[in-house]
């Protein structure tokens, strides 16, 4: 098995090479991103951010501490955490492509499937090795994607939070090795790479648009309701909707109506007497969340893989 | 090498194979074709392109399932138990179909990790008689440095039955008969039984002990090569079959007059007369066609 993954990495070294500098670099860029937010020296405090000024800093530094911050938020953080996001299915969908259907294509698997009495076993020394090298340099990226996180936002531990959750995590090596696996078998059954690296990436894209509507039903389960004073807003929840609880207890939305606080941040108008709360899912939700839509990601990988150990079963290799 | 008497290394059962039937163009590439080949021969198969040769060795090595028949490697289906059957085979594709970047040594390698006994030092030794460099890339090799590794990888692995498919059909004289003798000798030594289809009738006479003219899917002729020569008469000319060869080989018009199955009459035909005449006619020696 040593021997044929050596030999697959020197048959994809150019694609595996390429695809492991995409990664480093998109990683390196999240790291080098979170510590320009750490050199920055804000603190966390209370949910926000506190600017500790040496005693000798001139009258705007703290002024220009938020605004560096600020700016390094609106323009570098957003983009590399979208690059990450971009990157995993990309590269997933690079590796997996050629291993079966480069082969074919080039007519090599004639010779290889003429050799190996088993193909099943000839399948699991392409795929393992790169599976495995992807895994780990989605790992990096997933880190990366996590320290980011965790840098932009210090207040909030990036476990317990949703903001940019696919950019990092179990997500994201979750969404890179279905691009793999689906390429895989793309690959197999249409036995060009090009044409199979088209396919792959149109159904990817309706996967993960049906996709997103499977992890909000999970997601809209994990719902709580919480009263709006003790909503925040920035904890790293997702803010499903807003609701009311009227004096009679009932829970109900206060669309329709009309109403506003008075000094004491009591409502007033119709919603007199009524409690004002959010339907939420905190971010304490997200480990569950992340872990049950990378295992079902994992799930349906293996199921790609599965359908590709048929495919080379039974086709022809040309 | 454990082969029941009487059961050849490779056989088929009215094999048809048809191509194209679930998109409505249909092409009948072997029209039950019942053939046995047998232990320790090197049968050439020869035919005009479209002839179903590949798709008969193609169909021994597994890649294709027979519309209809059935077929055996030492006695094993191998559409069925594919992996039993490759085991006891070695294959030469068309065009080497060799891994461009890797190198020759690489290639071992990858034979010996894919098939369990694979011997590397027997298949290193071939290619070193041959001066091909074990560290050059396969890509950088010459069309014969490059089938004489899918030789020696099929030999390599010390099978019982080895198949190639038109291994010759890019290479120039010299290299095919280098090749030839490689497998000859390789076939000898060890035993084994060779199928090898091929257009070059003169190269395939030096190596081969039988012949099987496969023509539009169906076998024209089968038996050894000397009884397929002595067997053939070049007698009066029969005008249709005449016609044909002379307008498809104009050049030799004056020596291919008609091609007879007898045992007297005309001269004796050679290997080249015999296939061609088969070739050019489409159909069975006269002797065997219904009156």
């Amino acid at each position: 098995m040593l021997a044929q993954a050596r030999l697959t990495f020197r048959l994809h070294r150019f694609i595996l090479v390429s695809i492991a500098f995409l990664l480093i670099l998109a990683s390196v860029a999240a790291v080098i991103v979170a510590a320009r937010f750490q050199a920055i020296g804000l603190i966390s405090s209370n949910g926000g951010l506190e600017c500790d000024a040496p005693a000798d800093a001139p009258i705007n530094y703290c002024d220009s501490q938020f605004s560096q911050w600020q700016w390094l938020d609106g323009n570098m953080s957003g983009p590399v955490l979208a690059l990450l996001m971009v990157v995993a299915p990309l590269s997933g969908l690079l590796a997996g492509v050629g291993l079966v259907g480069r082969e074919i294509e080039d007519r090599t698997a004639s010779v290889a499937w003429s050799l190996a009495p088993s193909r099943m076993r000839w399948l699991i020394g392409r795929v393992a090795p790169v599976a495995i090298l992807l895994a780990v340099l989605l790992a990096f990226a997933a880190v990366a994607g996590n320290v980011l996180q965790g840098a932009r936002q210090p207040s909030i531990d990036p476990l317990l939070s949703f903001d940019n959750d696919g950019g990092r995590g179990p997500t994201l090596i979750a969404l890179g090795l279905v691009a793999f696996a689906l390429a895989v078998l793309m690959g197999s059954i249409i036995g060009r790479v090009f044409p199979a690296f088209i396919a792959s990436a149109v159904i990817f894209f309706v996967l993960i648009a049906f996709g997103l509507g499977a992890r909000w039903a999970l997601v809209s389960s994990q719902a709580v309701i919480v009263d709006q004073k003790h909503w925040s807003g920035n904890d790293g929840s997702i803010m499903l909707e807003q609701l009311v609880r009227y004096p009679s207890g009932e829970i109900g939305s206060a669309n329709g109506m009309w109403w506003g606080y008075d000094d004491q941040g009591n409502l007033t108008g119709q919603l007199a007497g009524s409690t004002m709360l959010m339907r939420e899912v905190p971010g304490s939700a997200y480990p569950l969340v992340a872990g049950v839509e990378s295992g079902a990601m994992l799930v349906i990988a293996g199921g790609f893989l599965a359908a590709s150990g048929l495919v080379v079963r039974r086709r022809r290799p040309y | 090498m454990t082969l029941a008497i009487g059961s050849p290394p490779l056989q088929t059962y009215a094999v048809s194979k048809t191509y194209g039937r679930r998109f409505g163009r249909r092409t009948k590439a072997l029209r039950n074709v019942d053939l046995a080949i047998p232990a320790g021969s090197i049968t050439a198969l020869v035919g005009p392109n479209g002839a179903g040769k590949s798709t008969l060795i193609r169909g021994f090595v597994g890649f294709e399932r027979p519309t209809s028949g059935r077929m055996t490697v030492m006695g094993i289906d191998p559409w069925r138990h594919r992996g039993e059957a490759i085991a006891r085979a070695g294959y030469v594709p068309q065009n080497a179909s060799l891994y461009r970047s890797l190198t020759v040594a690489q290639h071992l390698d990858m034979a010996a990790s894919l098939r369990r006994g694979f011997d590397r030092t027997l298949a290193r030794g071939r290619l070193r008689q041959l001066d091909i460099p074990l560290d050059r890339r396969a890509g950088e090799l010459s069309g014969g440095q490059q089938a004489q590794v899918g030789l020696a990888l099929a030999l390599g692995t010390r099978a019982e039955v080895l198949l190639l498919d038109e291994p010759l059909a890019s290479l120039d004289p010299l290299a095919r008969r280098e090749f030839l003798a490689v497998l000859v000798s390789a076939v000898r030594a060890d035993g084994s039984t060779a199928l090898l289809s091929s257009h070059v009738i003169t190269d395939i006479e030096s190596a081969c002990d039988r012949l099987v003219v496969l023509g539009g899917g169906r076998i024209m002729l089968d038996d050894t090569l000397a009884a397929a020569v002595g067997s053939h008469r070049i007698t009066a000319p029969d005008e249709r079959l005449a016609g044909d060869l002379i307008s498809t080989f104009p050049a030799r018009a004056g020596e291919l007059k008609a091609l007879w199955r007898a045992d007297e009459g005309g001269r004796p035909a050679n290997l080249d007369e015999v296939v061609l005449g088969y070739l050019v006619s489409g159909r069975p020696p006269r002797s065997e066609r219904p009156n």
